[in-house]
């Protein structure tokens, strides 16, 4: 197309590379931290070990929030995954009309700021008696979770080809025999995608829950706990597991070319 | 398809009756709930239900809340300006880049949400402290002689606050370049534009619905930043989230938190709509 | 009385172990001993999190549970303040979660004025004959005394401040920190600096606040920060508890602590009962237990927080580190009104908030 464009090329090139510097910066470093022998947090780390890793894996407050965090995401991943693509085949399958505006409805927890949604959930579980449970957390964390998979489902749906789901209909299964034999799996990339959304929107999940939380606490409120008293490597540590645990998972499913594969949408 | 025309309308109910359940519960109920404590009053630690628009009125009155209301405004608009200016150049890149490298991106662009918002402030204070990564580089390197004051400021802020956002404003931008038919920029070249002539007549028009959806999605996101200015501000930088998180906390307050709340989502809810609009007329034309 | 002791001992005669458990302060009124006999055999407190929630653990909650023979669950506060937000709307309900809540001093007006806790009588907790009586309220012990004073650097500072006025001098221009979440006591100490006492806070306090706006780099949030900013050397001097001082100090960093001039705050903890808790009796015994000189001895050795018990004498090197040691030095104290406090801090909180946006 000549040189010009190729200078445009090479210009938004360079821009994409010092991006890409910026935001893997903090995670080396914090990979980098994880392994330090001290006591403190400093940079660079004068010994190395993994005696944080030790600790975070034997303390007994960092194993809780562990847990509760990994319970929590581990309930909210297949619920926001029901929820989400029925959501999102109602909207594809349904009626034109209106279909924007319940999409906006269906996604605004996504988008509104989490301290809103904190403070009026707090009141009602308040009420309910449900602060600080479990049940607390899931409903707090689903409420935006939801939204991610209604977005990459529907994602996934728009560039969907509805022949094949007409043509197994034609053959006779009935609709929901379709959907579970044809749809679903074609629209697997969307529902990986909204899965891992999901796992981590609840994972990471900080302000709404630190509303509800004063004893059972996860990891991102035990993290922002041990900030208050001892700013320790131990929160490095967490770091450096939680990036490898979801950088992990999600090579595994890019390996097998299956996050992105199918739609128009990405790839 | 699913027999009649009544079927589909009801079918749809029925599948967003779940999630609807579900956002009753946990966002319609709690709204409004805390539209009823908007008007209540704070009497020194006690909070009378009634009526009153005191909280509201105290809003535009005190002089204090709209300007810090203003100045979160102004932060999320400059987080937006940045993201934009790094994120278009990135979504082009990607757009001219094979299947495998953009996969690559994209996992690369979005990296930064695997780490949770503290933890992630807690490397930036090891990279743009005083006596931290960028500091000590410069200093060695003699570019400087005395530390940059690159946080506990807006600067700081604004840094922790792009870094994670920017996929939000990448991945709307891409999604909307990779649906332009290249015959259009390819005939627009070969009729004797230049490729910045290109670009700015045809490319940049027709990925404006990804821009508008883009900056949108990062502006409202910025609005509700809590913990990166606390942390990477030095809390000299104060945001209406702040402000409501203290308020209930520490005052005990339930309703100027409710209708500081209120007020941060009737504001977030004009804008997504206006741009919403934006965007459809855009794609309309 | 009766005691099931699962704590492993040599023999010790029985006339001697019931003088040990008097001068351990677990015997007490018999009114107070009949109500815990009715109750079950629990009790629930909320505990603090951290280092100093091991400690109660270890030295306040388990020694006590032993000698009684009864189950003590703990509820960790995130951050150590009680959410009191949740524990009114139990309250309300008639049902709180747990027996003693240790709250700050603003969450014990938010109580009250809420009608949240029971009052306690004098004579239920014995103890309270050797507590100062400014430590004593109607619904609790106030205890776990800190005090703020002026935190410096001794490598970067040779010429030590001895005055909250110090903070302002050119000499720490973007040296200095403040404590933000304790922005009432700064506005207090900017009072102490110029006006010579706490409030009120006005025009005025701000002015000189004002002034004070090139020192500062940080406004911290919570202790480990200040710590962080204390160790890099980003900050050299700021207001500080004297635990945390003589922790870092410890720990190799070169810190002094000062006691201002001008005055300092002692602040404390009330241990409250809330109304309805289902065992008020063991929650009494329980309070009068770490009331003791002994349990409180051992709190001002390992943190450095004074007690509220006149007859805890202190080592000279612990007393200087704990600094209200003495009856005269307590009475030295800024007192601060609270009730004063919480009525202001919507006012207070949004001159703070304006101050920092100039």
């Amino acid at each position: 197309m000549g040189e010009a464009s190729a200078r445009g090329r090479w210009l938004s090139g360079a821009v994409t590379l010092a991006v890409l510097i910026f935001l893997l910066l903090p995670l080396l470093i914090l990979m980098i931290q994880s392994f330090t022998a001290e006591s403190h947090l400093s940079f660079p780390p004068t010994r190395y070990g993994v005696r944080w890793y030790r600790h975070i894996f034997t303390a007994r407050d960092w194993r809780g929030a562990m847990s509760i965090s990994l319970l929590v995401a581990i309930v909210v991943t297949p619920a926001a995954l029901c929820l989400g693509t029925a959501a999102a085949l109602g909207l594809d399958r349904g009626p034109a009309r209106g279909r924007r505006e319940l999409y906006t409805l269906m996604i605004s927890p996504m988008v509104l700021p989490h301290i809103i949604l904190g403070l009026g959930l707090l009141r009602v579980l308040l009420w309910l008696g449900l602060t600080d449970t479990i049940v607390g957390f899931v409903l707090a964390h689903l409420t935006i979770a939801v939204p991610y998979v209604v977005v990459m489902v529907g994602a996934s749906l728009a560039t969907f080809d509805r022949a094949a789901e007409e043509a197994a209909q034609s053959l006779g299964a009935s609709p929901a025999r379709a959907l579970w034999h044809v749809t679903l799996p074609m629209i697997r990339p969307g529902l990986i995608a909204g899965a891992i959304f999901s796992f981590i929107a609840s994972f990471d999940e900080f302000i709404m829950t630190y509303f509800l939380a004063t004893h059972n606490m996860t990891l991102p409120i035990q993290i922002f706990s041990s900030l208050s008293y001892d700013v320790d490597p131990s929160i490095a540590a967490v770091s450096g597991l939680m990036i490898i645990v979801t950088a992990t998972l999600t090579s595994l499913l890019v390996a097998r070319g299956q996050v992105l594969g199918g739609g128009k949408a990405i790839a | 398809m699913l027999g009649g025309e009544a079927a589909p309308a009801r079918a749809r109910w029925l599948l967003l009756a779940p999630t609807a359940l579900l956002y009753t519960v946990t966002f319609l109920v709690p709204l409004i709930l805390l539209l009823v404590f908007s008007v209540a009053t704070w009497d020194r630690g006690v909070i009378r239900l009634g009526f009153s628009l005191a909280n509201y009125r105290d809003f535009f009155a005190d002089g204090v809340t709209a300007a810090i209301f203003g100045r979160t405004v102004r932060l999320a608009a400059l987080i937006t300006g940045v993201c934009l200016v790094l994120g278009y150049p990135v979504a082009a890149f990607m757009r001219h880049c094979g299947p495998r490298m953009r996969l690559v991106l994209v996992v690369l662009v979005v990296s930064p949400l695997l780490t949770s918002v503290i933890v992630r402030n807690v490397a930036w204070l090891l990279i743009l402290g005083r006596t931290g990564l960028v500091n000590t580089g410069l200093q060695a390197m003699g570019v400087v002689d005395a530390p940059l004051k690159l946080m506990y400021n807006e600067l700081g802020v604004v840094i922790a606050v792009v870094h994670v956002y920017l996929s939000f404003m990448v991945l709307p931008i891409f999604g909307a370049l990779i649906s332009i038919e290249p015959a259009l920029e390819e005939s627009a070249a070969s009729l004797g534009a230049k490729s910045w002539q290109v670009f700015w007549n045809v490319t940049l028009p027709l990925s404006m619905p990804g821009v508008a959806a883009g900056c949108t999605l990062v502006f409202v996101l910025s609005m509700g930043v809590y913990l990166t200015p606390v942390i990477m501000g030095g809390n000299f930088v104060v945001t209406l989230p702040m402000v409501i998180s203290e308020v209930v906390r520490n005052q005990f307050n339930w309703a100027n938190g409710s209708a500081l709340a209120l007020v941060l989502l009737l504001f977030v809810t004009v804008l997504l709509s206006a741009s919403a609009r934006l965007q459809r007329r855009g794609s309309e034309s | 009385m009766t005691h099931t002791t699962r704590t492993k001992t040599t023999t010790i005669s029985r006339r001697r172990f019931l003088a040990g458990m008097g001068a351990a302060g677990l015997t007490t009124v018999p009114a107070v001993r009949r109500a815990a006999a009715q109750e079950e055999k629990r009790l629930i407190i909320y505990n603090f999190d951290g280092n100093l929630g091991k400690f109660y653990r270890d030295h306040w909650i388990d020694p006590f549970a032993a000698a009684n023979g009864i189950q003590i669950d703990t509820i960790t506060m995130t951050g150590s303040a009680p959410p009191m937000a949740k524990i009114k709307a139990l309250v309300d309900a008639g049902k709180p979660d747990a027996d003693v809540i240790p709250m700050q001093l603003s969450d014990y007006v938010f109580a009250t004025r809420n009608n949240m806790l029971q009052p306690i009588a004098r004579e239920e907790i014995p103890e309270y004959a050797n507590l100062y009586p400014q430590f004593i309220y109607p619904h609790g012990p106030g205890m776990v005394l800190w005090c703020y004073g002026l935190a410096y650097n001794t490598e970067k500072i040779k010429d030590p401040p001895t005055a909250w006025r110090d903070l302002w001098s050119p000499a720490y221009k973007g040296k200095a920190g403040l404590n933000e979440a304790l922005f009432e006591q700064a506005l207090q100490m900017t009072n102490l600096a110029f006006k010579g006492k706490p409030t009120p806070v006005d025009d005025e306090t701000f002015a000189h606040l004002k002034r004070l706006r090139p020192n500062l780099v940080s406004l911290w949030t919570t202790g480990a920060q200040a710590e962080q900013l204390l160790r890099t050397g980003e900050v050299w001097i700021t207001p500080l508890w004297n635990g945390r001082v003589f922790k870092l100090k410890d720990e190799g960093v070169p810190l002094e602590f000062v006691v201002p001039k001008e005055g300092f705050f002692v602040r404390h903890n009330p241990f409250c009962i809330p109304k309805g808790a289902q065992h008020p009796g063991w929650a009494k015994r329980w309070l009068n237990y770490v009331c003791n000189e002994e349990r409180q001895r051992i709190l001002a050795e390992k943190f450095y927080y004074a007690s509220s018990n006149r007859r805890v004498t202190y080592t000279p090197d612990v007393a200087k580190r704990v600094v209200v040691a003495s009856p005269d030095i307590v009475a030295r104290a800024v007192r601060e009104d609270f009730e004063v406090i919480l009525d202001n801090l919507p006012q207070w909180r949004k001159g703070w908030d304006a101050w920092k946006q100039s």
